[in-house]
């Protein structure tokens, strides 16, 4: 384990690796790249990295965040901005044309000529790369404008259209603003202008993370097909492993700015050499394999048992949603209209079982999340606690919130900086009177903090939001949620925003206090796999109406609903690699016959 | 059972974050007893702390009351000094002065002439107390116009963010009137009323159209700080508004408030130089807006009498300039690019100078 965890050079030069470079021509060589954050004290987010990308390849890469892998992508583009430097190394650019470009010699007019007319880039949020006050039009002319300034108006504008038509958005679209698209249409976008001038690589930073599911799979059959049409060499930068595993040639991991393995991503999947690696493929529930597994076949882990039933039979109680209902009115000028985010919506949650609420953004899940939190007033429709119909006002609206607690998704949002985390659990068990006099509270305090496993539970309580990692303070969120003695608990994706690797760690986190404390728990999430792992009823919602519920093995392995199926179609799998590929190939065969 | 199940997530952030291993095997070490290939023995602080055993996040030990407080950047500094200084002199100097309303002396002496100073005004007033005198009135003035339009601004602002609805609606309405409302016609109309004006209706007039500008900066805020999740999960815990508002929101809002306090300070001392010095300032007191009135009345600029209107004229443009100093350095914390990106900047320059010469010399060397 420790051989090969500390010598990441090792897989270089792995046998299937060299058989797969073999007959390839570079076109992008970076060789021992530093890049430094010069803060005080200087950060090294990149260490001699060498790396070659070959044309017409999918390069990933893949890392945790701040592992430097977007450091490197912006320091291979001359993007830095200070702080950042880039020390040492050599970038070139190996042209079509045989010559070689020293990147790192460029300056001034040099580099902008060459910038996105040889290697181009997809930016991460679409809705901020986007000029929120100019046209799709002018954007993309301005890309011709400053590279192709002798290019006539009216090829300028049959160019701007033929790149829509080949990213799949309606040309008609060009008179439109950023506002106008959706995220994916943007992200679509996007592409095109970075496709504009035909550039020998295209540098993706987390291209679709923003994206729902299906829209990111659409988004990876454009730049697959696109790939396959124009030959560009992508690197592709994420730290969803299972998608890179599945549409890239090779994949590059990154650790603390050193990629520690580099290997073709069939060889990484079935061999991982570096422990990193290894473990960052267990931190992948698998969505279709046997219950327990990770996405890396043969290889199970210590899940939580959903199974306990006798320790169930002896809860009682329930929170009963029925026919839940809300309309949002959407004005425009002097008319309004009405836009119906959850609609007929009905389920029971029941002490010690998880059901899980699945579905896109804007299905409408985290909806019904605030609707049950009393955050929001549905519109008809009622919540019944242990049969009785919930106050939303008063004396009866506390003994309600007493029993029925949320987990907020964002946890660097959910904790006010200004306090401590003493003070953030102080709060609830006061209001609650879950226990009295000073030392009484304080005990109560350290007993929710050794609960949620923060250790040591004084000296945490101390500390501020912004003196904790992002796993730390969830389990701060969680601790102020369980608190008022809850019974149900509402967790609306409470992982999405931390590190894959610890994501595993808070869900058994959460299934552990399910036990413990009997809880009932709403578990809100869009990722597939997670929800069947976790839970023991998945509802899938789309377009504010739940088109598919039950036992969540049957709803994952057998979908029965049209929209379950897509959604289950469009979740990375490592195990489909090359298919894409293939099936894009074979329909611009089509195309072409 | 339950000890697996405890394996399950962390145990070991504190560790991460302390930064207990150093190396691989080390890691392993603090993972201690588990088995190596559980998912769920990877801690929290990311994986990658797991594995080589670095912290993944540098913990920072500053706590958030020292972030709110301004870094002593160059700004901050000359800007409190200069503001100081003036507040000093305020404070202390009118006790060891002449009267600043008695005439007894020659006019117009020259500064250092007959003892004064800075010498004496057409009409005999001692320049000198006159400055120091103002300078209290003036201060006396700011200060307390710049209290008056903080509570409105909170009042009006804050409550009409957070509330929302009819709340919101009516309180906005109220801050909208009275925005259109100008200071300067007011006090003229207030002016043709009362024939004497104290120095506190000279603030309270301008008090009361200087807090429109900070509520709408406040209320926009406060719109976003109301549906941030801990103001929600507070709402969730069942805290009460009143609390929530004061407990929550108002401390976040600080340094914003601190700004927009100065800025009321700015306005009013500049306000009421424009009002003195158009005959409507307060008639009880010194100011240096009284003085550049009697300055331009007495018609120091064509007598050339330099030091009966250029002092007051120097200190309101002094105080000013302390104060937005103060203030850009307050900007600075609510807004960190501000900070970060000159500094950042010359950083990079010098690393890249360094760089350059050392290739040089290198050169020379091979050469």
């Amino acid at each position: 384990m420790s051989a090969t965890a500390t010598r990441p050079a090792g897989p270089l030069s792995l046998p299937s690796h060299d058989a797969y470079l073999e007959g390839l021509t570079p076109v992008l060589t970076a060789t021992d790249v530093s890049i430094d954050y010069l803060v005080d004290p200087p950060v090294h987010a990149v260490k001699n990295v060498s790396l070659t990308l070959h044309r017409g390849e999918i390069l990933g890469l893949a890392g945790e965040s701040g592992c430097g892998k977007s450091t490197l992508a912006y320091g291979l583009n001359r993007l830095l901005k200070p702080p950042a430097d880039l020390a040492s190394g050599a970038v070139t650019f190996h042209d079509e044309s045989g010559t070689d470009i020293d990147v790192l010699g460029l300056s001034g007019e040099r580099l902008r000529v060459f910038r996105w007319d040889k290697i181009s880039m997809v930016f991460q949020g679409a809705m901020n790369s986007l000029n929120p006050v100019i046209s799709v039009k002018r954007q993309l002319f301005d890309v011709f404008r400053t590279h192709r300034p002798d290019m006539p108006r009216k090829q300028m504008l049959a160019e701007a259209q033929e790149l829509l038509r080949m990213v799949g958005v309606d040309p008609n679209r060009l008179d439109s603003f950023a506002h106008e698209l959706s995220g994916g249409m943007r992200q679509r976008v996007m592409i095109a202008m970075a496709l504009a001038l035909r550039p020998q690589v295209m540098i993706m930073d987390e291209p679709t993370t923003a994206l729902d599911v299906v829209v990111q799979r659409g988004i990876l059959r454009e730049i697959m097909r696109l790939r396959e049409q124009f030959g560009f060499a992508v690197v592709f930068i994420t730290h969803d492993l299972p998608l890179l595993l599945e549409i890239s040639d090779r994949i590059a991991v990154m650790l603390q700015g050193e990629i520690v393995e580099l290997n073709t991503a069939a060889d990484l999947y079935e061999r991982p050499q570096h422990e990193y690696t290894r473990r960052l493929l267990a931190s992948f529930p698998s969505l279709t394999g046997d219950r327990g597994s990770f996405i890396r076949t043969g290889e199970t882990g210590g899940w939580p048992d959903m199974t306990d039933t006798d320790q169930r039979a002896r809860r009682t109680g329930s929170l009963e949603v029925k026919d839940l209902v809300k309309d949002f009115r959407v004005r425009s000028g002097m008319r309004s209209s009405k836009f119906r985010a959850v609609d007929h919506v009905s389920f029971t949650l029941e002490p010690g079982k998880t059901v899980a609420l699945v579905g896109e953004s804007g299905s409408g899940k985290s909806t019904v999340a605030r609707m049950i939190a009393k955050l929001e007033k549905p519109t008809s429709g009622e919540i019944l606690l242990d049969g009785e119909p919930s106050a939303s006002r008063g004396v009866a609206l506390m003994r309600y919130r007493n029993d029925v607690q949320m987990v907020f998704q964002d946890p660097f949002a959910s904790l006010n900086p200004f306090h401590t985390v003493g003070h953030h659990l102080e709060r609830p068990i006061k209001i609650h009177h879950r226990a009295s006099g000073r030392e009484g509270v304080e005990a109560e305090i350290e007993r929710l903090l050794e609960k949620v496993n923060l250790n040591p539970p004084r000296e945490m309580a101390d500390r501020r939001p912004h003196e904790l990692s992002g796993g730390q303070r969830q389990r701060v969120a969680s601790a102020r949620a369980l608190a008022p003695g809850a019974r149900f608990l509402i967790a609306d994706e409470p992982v999405s925003m931390l590190d894959v690797s610890i994501r595993l760690g808070m869900l058994n986190m959460f299934a552990r206090l399910q036990r413990e404390e009997n809880l009932g728990v709403l578990y809100i999430t869009h990722d597939l796999a997670t929800a069947r792992h976790f839970s023991d009823e998945i509802l899938v919602m789309y377009r504010g109406q739940v088109v598919e519920r039950g036992p969540s093995d049957r709803v994952i392995l057998d979908p029965q609903h049209e929209y379950t199926k897509t959604l289950l179609a469009a979740a990375p799998n490592p195990e489909n690699h090359g298919r894409l590929r293939e099936e894009v190939r074979a329909e611009l065969a089509r195309e072409n016959a | 059972m339950a000890e697996h199940e405890t394996t399950g997530e962390d145990v070991r952030e504190a560790h991460m974050v302390t930064g207990a291993a150093d190396t691989v095997a080390a890691a392993g070490v603090v993972v201690d007893g588990l088995p190596p290939d559980l998912p769920e023995a990877v801690g929290d602080g990311s994986l990658a702390a797991a594995v080589t055993g670095e912290p993944a996040a540098a913990t920072q030990s500053r706590s958030r009351r020292r972030d709110l407080m301004p870094s002593w950047s160059p700004k901050l500094v000359v800007g409190l000094v200069i503001t100081g200084l003036i507040v000093l002199f305020a404070i202390i100097v009118p006790f060891f002065t002449l009267d600043p309303n008695s005439t007894d002396y020659d006019g117009l002496l020259k500064p250092g002439e007959q003892g004064h100073l800075l010498g004496t005004s057409a009409i005999g007033n001692d320049i000198w107390a006159q400055l120091a005198h103002g300078a209290r009135g003036s201060l006396l003035i700011g200060v307390t116009v710049g209290v008056i339009a903080l509570i409105f601004s909170v009042i009006f602002g804050i409550f009409a963010g957070y509330l929302g609805g009819w709340a919101d609606e009516t309180l906005s309405l109220i801050t909208n009137i009275m925005l259109v409302i100008p200071a300067l016609p007011l006090t003229i109309v207030l002016a043709a009323y009362s024939s004497s004006r104290s120095m506190w209706l000279v603030a309270g007039v301008l008090g009361l159209t200087a807090w429109t500008g900070s509520a709408i900066v406040l209320r926009t805020q406060a719109r976003s700080l109301r549906v941030r999740d801990y103001v929600l999960a507070a709402r969730v815990a069942g805290e009460r508004s009143r609390r929530i508002i004061a407990v929550e929101i108002l401390p976040n809002l600080l340094p914003l408030v601190a700004a927009q306090f100065l800025f009321g300070v700015i306005f009013a001392i500049l306000g009421e130089a424009g009002l003195s010095y158009l005959g409507l300032g307060p008639t009880d007191a010194v100011t240096w807006g009284t003085m550049l009135y009697q300055a331009q009345n007495g018609s120091a600029l064509t007598l050339g009498a330099w030091w009966w209107f250029v002092p007051p004229g120097l200190l309101i443009a002094l105080l000013g300039c302390g104060l937005s100093l103060v203030n850009f350095a307050i900007d600075e914390i609510i807004n960190p690019k501000l900070r970060n990106v000159p500094k950042a900047t010359r950083r990079v320059r010098k690393a890249r100078k360094v760089e350059s010469r050392a290739a040089a010399t290198t050169e020379e060397a091979g050469a």
